[in-house]
């Protein structure tokens, strides 16, 4: 029985022994591994690569070409539009990834008789920058899954349609400086922040703004002459409130709508019109800031 | 004669060891004769001390190493876009946690087994006797430590670990009960209200105040009672 009692002790002094020696080599032989999820440009360490293309009239765009639509996807990350004064550029892009993710699927088709130039982007993850002409009329589709739109139109912007859409989570942000031209842009998100900034003198045709927030806050900048550039906001909040912030507007606002437009709209040059609807969350028309922050 | 003193003194050890050993098998072969002798050998508070900390110490290692992993993973997985350096002590958290709570819950459950005892059930018995007995009852944890084991190795192993966790707390509900039936010299059915029924009932008592506290709180902020 003596014997027996020290066995099974010494099977318990083993079964300890196992534990502290499981405890110790586990972490190093049986590593659990997720996948990995990395977003260009947030503080991802390692190495990266530009890929660059560029569509130039007499190069590699035909003369007949007065349309270029745009389809642009990505995953993650960012896409940052300007203009540019450049009458021979349809499009440059170039796309900044880390090595080890794909490269960006760029192709482009000329369709209607050489009169529209199709381009199709579409990469996994990474910062895309796109500069587009100023003698070219062009449509976009602009899709993301997570991360941020920069969009900056000035006097070189030429635009009929863009559609931009952040489909899970990001921030977008429109500039619109004076002399530029668009007649529709529609912008939505599901979370996050909309901003639209509006600093223009003038403006060379009548433009819409569409934007549309599920969750998260819509912001927008003013400051423009209110004798050239006539403009109009209809807000509604589902759930959340409103704020107009602004002197030079006026018209009916409620905590969680409002119509309002500058003072002489109706007699502007040009205006803009622009209609927001958000669902869980809050917008502000303000004044745009004398400073901005700091880059 | 230097020799001599050293060879006396490994033989010493030897035989303590042995001994523990035995005492260790006792537990899972015969409790009544073990404890009686536990009893009688007036064994020192720090072999139960240590006992404990082993036992506790050891299955909390194991579950900072499941914990070290998970966090290891999610680190490499989306450390590069928020900072999770944070994380790396939480192991360490997961041991001191356990073996608090569990010195904490050993005093307090002998301590209350002790009042019953002692007090409601008028028995004879020392306090610190308890809970050197009550250190050995926990022997049967070393199931879990097994299963817990087996279960790193393999998850299709959950079964295993669960049947050792039912048979390792009826196991050491059964030997706490035999360990205040010996120490307080009373009948099997007073040690099992003593050592399990008592704790149970200040366990539900507490739990009550806390959720009534809670329900109180709540109803509070809604503007009265609800």
């Amino acid at each position: 029985m003596a014997m027996a009692r020290t066995i099974f002790g010494g099977v318990f002094v083993v079964i300890l022994f196992i534990g502290v020696v499981y405890a110790a080599v586990s972490p190093v032989l049986q590593p659990i591994i997720f996948p990995q999820f990395e977003i260009p440009g947030l503080g991802v360490e390692g190495e990266t690569v530009v890929d660059t293309y560029s569509l130039v009239k007499g190069t590699n765009v035909s003369d007949t070409v007065r349309f270029v639509n745009l389809n642009v996807s990505m995953k993650f990350g960012g896409i940052n539009l300007l203009f540019s004064n450049d009458p021979n550029l349809a499009c440059d892009v170039s796309f900044e990834r880390s090595v080890d993710v794909s490269e960006l699927e760029a192709s482009y088709d000329e369709l209607d008789e050489g009169q529209v130039l199709q381009v199709d982007l579409y990469g996994e993850s990474g910062g895309l920058n796109l500069t587009l002409g100023n003698s070219y009329q062009y449509n976009g589709t602009f899709g993301l899954r997570i991360g941020g739109v920069v969009m900056e139109l000035g006097q070189y912007a030429n635009i009929s349609k863009f559609t931009v859409f952040i489909r899970y989570i990001g921030g977008l942000n429109l500039e619109i400086n004076s002399g530029a031209s668009f007649e529709q842009i529609d912008l939505s998100l599901d979370v996050g922040g909309l901003m639209l900034t509006v600093d223009a003198e003038s403006l060379k045709s009548d433009g819409v703004i569409n934007a549309g927030v599920n969750i998260g806050g819509f912001i927008m900048d003013v400051d423009v002459d209110t004798g050239e550039v006539g403009v109009s906001l209809d807000a509604t909040v589902d759930i959340g409130g409103l704020t107009v912030d602004h002197e030079d507007f006026e018209g009916q606002v409620s905590e969680r709508s409002c119509s309002v437009e500058t003072e002489g709209y109706t007699g502007a040059v040009h205006k803009l019109d622009v209609k927001a609807a958000i669902g869980l969350g809050g917008g502000t028309l303000q004044k745009t800031l004398p400073y901005g922050f700091p880059a | 004669m230097e020799k001599a003193g050293s060879e006396m003194q490994k033989k010493t050890m030897s035989d303590y060891f042995s001994t523990f050993l035995g005492r260790v098998g006792g537990v899972f072969l015969a409790p009544d004769a073990t404890f009686k002798q536990i009893i009688t050998d007036k064994i020192g508070f720090w072999e139960t001390f240590v006992l404990i900390l082993l036992l506790v110490g050891i299955e909390g290692i194991i579950l900072a190493s499941f914990v070290h992993r998970v966090i290891s993973a999610i680190t490499v997985s989306i450390g590069s876009l928020v900072g999770l350096g944070f994380l790396g002590i939480i192991w360490l958290i997961v041991v001191i946690v356990s073996i608090v709570a569990t010195l904490i819950l050993w005093v307090v459950v002998a301590g209350i087994a002790h009042i019953s005892a002692k007090y409601i059930f008028k028995g004879e018995g020392s306090f610190v006797q308890l809970m050197k007995l009550y250190g050995y009852s926990l022997v049967p944890c070393s199931l879990v430590i097994l299963g817990t084991v087996l279960l790193g190795i393999s998850w299709a192993t959950w079964p295993l670990l669960t049947f050792f966790n039912i048979v390792a707390t009826f196991w050491v509900v059964l030997l706490m009960a035999v360990a205040v039936k010996h120490n307080y010299n009373i009948d099997i059915g007073k040690a099992f209200i003593s050592s399990f029924i008592g704790p149970m009932v200040v366990c539900l008592i507490i739990m009550g105040i806390f959720w009534i506290s809670i329900w109180l709180i709540i109803s509070s902020f809604a503007g009265g009672f609800v």
